[in-house]
């Protein structure tokens, strides 16, 4: 920017003292900016176009951006434009115009605090669903942090990997190696569809978590370092469904607790400039495995205020040794060994977990295989699906299962049932495909507790994985549990929102149940993906209500 | 009345008139059409009688109609009455009613108008010039008719006849009777046909000949005619008159139809019509072409020659016979074909393909084509059925070979599932349930059967992929095998009435193993087949490569010549290769979806996404050479090749790490089987060179010994083999020895062999081993003969076949002892083992048989190797383990032969161990294939068993001309000439073409 300035103070003859107060705001702007203080940088933006003509190109150029910070980018790029900006990769022309393209024939549905722009199709069922899991969150984080963004945050739905480059500024390569799905960025969160994953994400706990980074961010102007600010948006990303500090699955604790006993814990210094950055996946989990136990430990002193004064402390300027000390009332090093000893103190389990379900390792593979607008392996008959079993490392326990899954495919289900027992005994819950096909013959064998009992056992291990989940809700439904059976199906639609079968027993437990809004939500939902009408929806879900046992 | 009556005879009169022109008029017109015919008869009808309704019925009763008017008419008529008819009418009349006048004067009146008119003659006062009016049309109009009838009667009789018969031919036709006689006809056939005139005699005229034919007629009319009409198909012809009844003519055949004669008088008059006679034109047919060989669907290689027989015929002869094709791609093509002008040919062609861009699993369509010789209607064609080439395609034999092999593996898979989901396992074990289950045994009973059936069927292919149908084999035994204890097993359990509970628990025991087996051989036969399809993706992807190639070769021509011409070739074979990589990648999706190795699958899903560009990328080239780029046209096809070489180098990885991801444990065991096989076989033939050093080191001493020795016994024993080798020959030409005895027959008829041309060569060593084998041959055919006399003796058949018995057995023992004679005197030539042996040497004979007994320990334990893996997989069929058993009986007898001090004969056993041990080995790397690594594929201890199976198949005799060995036997030959013979037969081959070159 100190060249526009130059190039403004040569060119441009006004006085000394407009010269002066021109440049004064010019470097406001620029620092509301760095500091994510948009509406600063509006203001002083408004007084410096009433100070010197807004037609000169710095001015311009300051124009277009924060006109593209608060989602104007048909003028953003007009105004970028007009200042000389080239159109190249990498330039905020550019990214503008890569934005614009991207959401000019955009949908939007708006909560009280939020914005959400999507691409019209069946991508419309995630609206409702995203803004309230924004409003809990952000009410989640008023309350935590005593911070809440002013105005209407803008959240903006990519359909693919390619798209979120483009709006991101990252490359696709980037976003394939770290398994990114989401970032807050330019005053908004982008974020790709479930739609682009097979079988989906946890969107709706990275909708939370990436707020929570605007949140952090916004809070302490972009003072807070990676490492704390990872460890914050993870520990609290789960705020919305009640409370922080549920993210962790027990994988990722599996791979923790084998980093501390290996001594291979990564420092926090290296966590810097991106989590992102680190050399494999495996480091990124145990890096957001520590983070996590770091605002764990702080939490679990003094709760919310603490965190808090420990971004306040950001906010002042303070360095993250010193907030943190100041946070804990300990010097820093001690706060590691407390943080190292809390971590010990933790029930790993015993053996390595297979990756976690939503780790960017198995994001990234899944991403690689496209979603359901791709080639996406679709809900099949009988669900049948034999690369499910690559994970699965001990050969007896996959050639059963493998067993199983050709006799479950010519539907003999006993014998079905005969070898996913033998594979399931050799490696317990340990593989979530295991114990989802065995469940599923068993369900075809009527044999529902058992079945429970599997996918409980499961769940335990790999939380969150939809398919366990809609098992799960199967065996309710078939009880009539209602209750139980929304809590599996809301787990399942955390993840994936785009199985329609989701939303049918959705529509029908909340008809049982008699919620009207949700059951009209969930039924408008499952026409939306099917092409039903709304009346047979209804036929649907009361069939699957009417199922016998 | 007189009046009314000559009006009716006029009108009749007049009525007639119209009637006769009517008459003469439809037939006339008759003859035109029966339609106007007809409709002149009702014109003329109407009109006689409107004649007739006018004339007899109005004028005649306008003149006189009552009373009144022929009083008056009277009155005009006859002066003389004047009007006093008239008044005495009226004065009647008056008198009906009641008259104011006298009646008296009134009545005399009328008396006297009587009196008058009685006097006066009627025919006097009648009108008779309507009446002679009358005659006069009718005379007019019967001239007319008569002489118009007269001047063409049959015309006019014809369209009568028409008129009131329909369209019919005429009746004259059917009562005309023949009017000629001594019809003789000359038939001078077209010159194509070559065939020569021929007359017939006495016929009734009937002509029946080809198109073209030149009819010549000689007939004599049964009267004197001044001229005659031949009139064929209602053409007259006029014919030749002599004596006023011979008559000739000549006419040639165009159409069928009907001939007649007419005869006239000298002034023209006809005089008679004969019956119509049918003439009949037959057709020239067309040539019949008939393919002999070879038969349809024939399976070619791309270069072959195809011999087709054939044979063509014609009535007349051929001018042309063809043999016509259409390539799978573009038009249809002709080859003429040599053939002489007879009217039957038939002949061979040779026909080269080598010509034809002909590509794996083309078809090509064929017929042959013959033209007749027809000179009037041009020439007629005929033509073969259409058979078809299909250009031998590996691809596709070992496509329907995994097919086949699918479909067992299916059943197999059933057959497990049934096995779990039965009773089998219950404890206590029902014993009517148990029962049930008997089908189910036979099924598997059936299942291990048709897959020991398959095999052989796979393996008599060509190009069969040998480990499918070694798998197939292998699992054949490894399943059959439990599945018969499963049902023997059933068999004691059910017979003891489920009451000996034990036998429930041995019945469960055997199903349990059952299970365990076969799911080690559905998984292993699933696995190979995923590689089989896992291969055919590779072939595809590089069939794929080998197209783009070809694409690139001619834009690189373009490039240099700039042909717009061969631009619309590229375009054409670029869309072609579009096309076809479309088909392919369609074939590998549906591969792809095959496959269900939980590795390979998601790897081959992402090449078939990524394939999609393909398509793109090629769009891209078309697009490029249209606009005539051709240099951005080849690099985006360097693009494409660069993408097809990473999906192959993927799809080759997806191969070798296959069985390494899919059966870890059984890789690496199998891994290590391989290194310790090869570290047994190289130090076997160490062993064995050592072994070699010292036999050759005593041979020549033994030599010279046995040269003395020897010749005093060799004629005698020479002579003893020829006669038992003769006796051999003629049980086997008269077959008296038992069928199942043939093969054993042969084999000693071999050894005698061996052992006759030891002795004429004066190797004494090979002789006693030749003697040794050929003892047990002959003694085991001793038996067989023994055992048939025994039977026959039993079942009490024909003294004579009982005596024939008897006389071979008695030959058998006495041949066997003849062989055993031999043995012993070489036994006793050969010197002791150990006679010869140094002190120093029996030491080292002493450490080589510890080392041998070592190796042996070796191979024992590679045979518990193969037990081991095989409890993974079916790697290995049982003659393989027997195989690793032979030869570690070899290494112990080789151990034996070195502790009696007789390096020669354990030379001879360890030379055997290292050959088995080597083929052994060849068998297992030739079976992995070229990728090394990967999945463990079956291996069988013979690896002659496809060539062995296929030598039952039935074979086709081959053409005269087919003369040709077929290429696979010569490079056989070819490759068995390079590998040189066995060690222990180099001696005698060397003396071979020693022999040869004298």
């Amino acid at each position: 920017m100190g060249a526009w300035l130059a190039l403004f103070l040569l060119t441009a003859s006004p006085s000394e003292e407009v010269k002066s107060e021109a440049k004064a705001r010019i470097q406001d702007i620029e620092q509301d900016l760095e500091d994510w203080d948009i509406e600063g940088a509006h203001q002083e933006l408004d007084a410096l176009e009433k100070a010197i003509s807004p037609a000169l190109e710095p001015v311009r150029y300051l124009h277009g951006r924060v006109a593209f910070e608060e989602g104007r980018y048909d003028e953003a790029a007009t105004s970028l434009k007009g200042a000389g900006v080239e159109d190249k990769p990498g330039s905020y022309l550019r990214l503008a115009l890569d934005t614009q393209a991207i959401v000019k024939d955009y949908a939007h549905a708006d909560s009280e605090h939020f914005i959400f722009f999507y691409p019209p199709g069946k991508d419309e069922i995630l609206a409702p669903w995203a803004l309230q899991t924004l409003e809990a969150q952000r009410a989640a984080l008023e309350a935590a942090l005593g911070f809440a963004p002013p105005g209407k945050v803008r959240v903006e739905l990519v359909t693919n990997d390619r798209q979120l480059a483009k709006a991101s500024t990252l490359t696709v390569d980037e976003i394939n190696t770290t398994g990114t799905i989401a970032i807050c960025k330019f005053n908004k969160l982008i974020v790709t569809s479930p739609k682009a994953v097979p079988h989906g994400y946890d969107w709706r706990d990275t909708l939370a978590h990436e707020f929570t980074h605007l949140v952090v961010s916004r809070k302490s102007r972009n003072s807070v370092p990676i490492w704390l600010h990872e460890g914050i948006a993870k520990y609290f990303e789960t705020a919305w469904r009640g409370a922080p500090g549920l993210a962790l699955t027990p994988s990722n604790l599996a791979l923790l607790g084998q980093r501390v006993r290996a001594n291979t814990l990564v420092p926090f210094e290296k966590m810097h400039p991106s989590m992102a950055l680190l050399p494999t996946a495996e480091d990124a989990a145990t890096a957001f495995a520590e983070v996590f136990f770091a605002i764990d430990y702080l939490y679990g002193k003094r709760g919310a205020p603490g965190v808090r004064d420990l971004v306040e402390q950001l906010e002042k300027g303070d360095d993250d040794k010193h907030a943190v000390e100041h946070a804990l009332g300990v010097s820093f090093a001690a706060f590691e060994r407390l943080w190292l000893a809390h971590i010990r103190a933790q029930p790993f389990p015993k053996e390595l977990i297979p990756h976690d379900y939503h780790s960017p390792a198995a994001l990234t593979e899944r991403l690689k295989q496209g979603g359901k607008d791709a080639a996406a392996p679709k809900k099949k008959d009988r669900e049948i699906a034999f690369g499910d079993f690559a994970e699965v490392a001990e050969p007896d326990a996959r050639k059963a299962a493998h067993l199983g899954e050709l006799f479950r495919e010519r539907n003999h289900m006993g014998a079905a049932a005969d070898e996913y027992a033998r594979a399931h005994a050799l490696v317990g819950d340990r593989y979530e495909s295991v114990s989802n096909k065995y469940a599923l013959a068993l369900l075809e064998l009527k044999r529902d507790e058992e079945a429970e009992k599997v996918l409980m056992g499961s769940l335990r291990v790999h939380p969150a994985v939809p398919a366990t989940q809609v098992h799960l809700g199967r065996v309710y439904l078939r009880r009539k549990d209602f209750p139980k059976a929304r809590e599996a199906f809301m787990g399942a639609l955390a993840a994936d929102p785009f199985d329609e079968e989701i939303h049918f027993s959705l529509a029908a437990i909340y008809g049982q149940l008699g919620d009207v809004d949700l059951k009209e939500r969930t039924r408008h939902a499952a026409a939306v993906l099917t092409g039903l009408s709304p009346a047979d929806v209804d036929r649907v879900a009361q069939r699957l209500i009417e199922r016998t046992p | 009345m007189l009046q009314q009556r000559q009006y009716a005879q006029a009108g009749a009169l007049f009525a007639a008139a119209v009637l006769a022109l009517g008459a003469a008029a439809s037939g006339f017109v008759g003859a035109a059409g029966p339609g106007w015919g007809r409709a002149a008869w009702v014109v003329f009808g109407l009109g006689a009688v409107a004649a007739a309704v006018y004339v007899a019925g109005v004028r005649a009763w306008r003149a006189a109609g009552d009373v009144s008017l022929t009083a008056r008419w009277l009155g005009q008529r006859l002066p003389q009455l004047s009007t006093d008819m008239l008044a005495a009418v009226e004065l009647e009349n008056a008198l009906r009613g009641r008259p104011d006048f006298s009646l008296e004067l009134a009545q005399a009146f009328l008396a006297q108008a009587d009196a008058r008119a009685a006097g006066v003659d009627a025919r006097d006062a009648t009108d008779r010039r309507l009446v002679r009016r009358a005659r006069g049309a009718f005379a007019l109009a019967a001239t007319v008719a008569l002489i118009s009838v007269a001047a063409q009667p049959r015309r006019w009789w014809d369209g009568q006849t028409r008129v009131w018969r329909g369209d019919a031919k005429t009746a004259l036709a059917d009562v005309r009777e023949p009017i000629t006689g001594d019809v003789e006809l000359e038939y001078r056939y077209p010159a194509y046909t070559g065939l020569p005139p021929r007359v017939v005699t006495g016929t009734s005229g009937e002509i029946s000949a080809l198109r073209g034919t030149e009819v010549r007629i000689k007939t004599r009319a049964d009267r004197d005619v001044g001229r005659a009409d031949w009139v064929i198909n209602e053409r007259a012809l006029p014919l030749q008159v002599t004596g006023g009844r011979e008559l000739r003519g000549q006419w040639v055949l165009e159409k069928t139809g009907t001939h007649h004669f007419a005869f006239y008088s000298s002034r023209g008059r006809l005089l008679a019509t004969g019956p119509d006679v049918p003439v009949v034109v037959q057709l020239d047919a067309a040539p019949g072409v008939r393919l002999l060989t070879p038969p349809d669907e024939l399976e070619v290689d791309p270069g072959q020659k195809v011999i087709l027989t054939f044979e063509a015929s014609d009535d007349y002869g051929l001018s042309e016979l063809a043999l016509v094709y259409r390539p799978p791609r573009g038009p249809e093509k002709r080859v003429p074909l040599p053939h002489d002008e007879g009217r039957r040919f038939k002949g061979t062609y040779a026909w080269t393909l080598s010509d034809l861009p002909l590509h794996p699993g083309d078809r090509l369509s064929y017929f042959l084509e013959a033209k007749d010789n027809d000179a009037v209607d041009g020439p007629q064609r005929g033509v073969s059925r259409t058979q078809t080439l299909k250009v031998y395609s590996a691809a596709e034999h070992r496509r329907d070979a995994v097919l086949r092999a699918e479909q067992l593996w299916e059943r197999l898979v059933t057959h497990l599932a049934a096995r779990l989901e039965g009773p089998d396992r219950l404890d206590p074990l029902p014993a009517d349930k148990a029962a049930a289950q008997r089908p189910l045994d036979q099924s598997g009973l059936d299942l291990a059967s048709d897959l020991g059936t398959a095999a052989t069927d796979i393996a008599r292919q060509r190009d069969a992929p040998v480990e499918l149908w070694g798998a197939l084999a292998t699992i054949s035994e490894s399943f059959g095998r439990p599945v018969r204890r499963t049902a023997e097993m059933r068999r004691r359990f059910t017979q003891a009435h489920g009451a000996w509970a034990a036998s429930g628990r041995e019945l469960t025991r055997a199903v349990n193993d059952e299970i365990r087996e076969t799911e080690h051989d559905v998984l292993y036969l699933e696995a190979l087949l995923d590689r089989q399809k896992l291969l055919e993706l590779q072939e595809l992807a590089r069939q794929m490569e080998g197209e783009r190639r070809e694409l690139a070769s001619l834009i690189e021509q373009y490039k240099k010549t700039q042909d717009e011409r061969l631009k619309d070739d590229i375009l054409k074979e670029a869309d072609a290769l579009k096309r076809h990589i479309s088909e392919l990648m369609q074939r590998m999706a549906e591969l792809a979806k095959g496959i269900r190795d939980e590795h390979v699958n998601s790897e081959a899903l992402e090449q078939l996404m990524r394939e999609r560009n393909m398509n793109n990328t090629l769009e891209d080239v078309e697009r490029l050479l249209r606009e005539g780029k051709a240099d951005e046209a080849l690099s985006k096809l360097q693009q494409l090749s660069m993408e097809m070489e990473k999906m192959v180098n993927q799809l080759d990885q997806a191969g070798r790490q296959m069985g390494e991801d899919a059966f870890p444990e059984l890789a690496k065991k199998f891994d290590a089987f391989m290194k310790d096989l090869h570290r047994t076989t190289e130090e076997q033939k160490a062993n064995a060179e050592a072994t070699k050093a010292l036999r050759d080191r005593y041979r020549e001493q033994a030599k010279t010994r046995l040269k003395q020795k020897g010749d005093q016994v060799r004629a005698e024993l020479l002579k003893t083999v020829k006669e038992v080798q003769r006796d051999y020959k003629q049980a086997g030409t008269e077959q008296q020895l038992p069928f199942s005895s043939e093969g054993r027959l042969e084999q000693a008829e071999e050894q005698l062999e061996g052992l006759k041309t030891s002795l004429e060569a004066e190797d004494y060593d090979m002789a006693a081993e030749a003697a040794d084998l050929a003892e047990r041959t002959a003694a085991g055919l001793a038996l067989d003969a023994d055992e048939q006399r025994q039977r026959d003796e039993v079942f009490h058949n024909p003294p004579d076949v009982r005596a024939q018995s008897r006389r071979r057995s008695e030959n058998m023992l006495k041949n066997a002892q003849k062989i055993e004679d031999v043995r012993m005197k070489l036994e006793e030539l050969l010197p002791q083992p150990g006679q010869m042996v140094n002190e120093e040497d029996k030491q080292r004979l002493r450490q080589m048989s510890s080392q041998q007994r070592q190796l042996q320990k070796r191979a024992d334990g590679l045979r518990e190797q193969m037990d081991e893996m095989s409890k993974l997989a079916p790697v290995f069929d049982p003659q393989a383990a027997r195989q690793m058993e032979e030869v570690g009986q070899r290494m112990g007898q080789a151990a034996q032969r070195m502790d009696q001090r007789d390096p020669s004969r354990g030379y001879g056993e360890q030379r055997a161990a290292v050959e088995q041990l080597e083929q052994f080995e060849r068998q297992m790397s030739s079976g992995q294939g070229s990728s090394g690594g990967g999945l463990p594929l079956p291996m069988l201890g013979n690896s002659d068993r496809g060539r062995r199976l296929s030598s039952h198949e039935k074979v086709e005799l081959p053409d005269p001309d087919q003369y040709q060995a077929p290429k696979e036997f010569r490079k056989d030959l070819l490759d068995a000439m390079k590998q040189g013979a066995p060690d222990k037969y180099k001696d005698q081959v060397k003396r071979y073409y020693e022999e040869l070159v004298k």
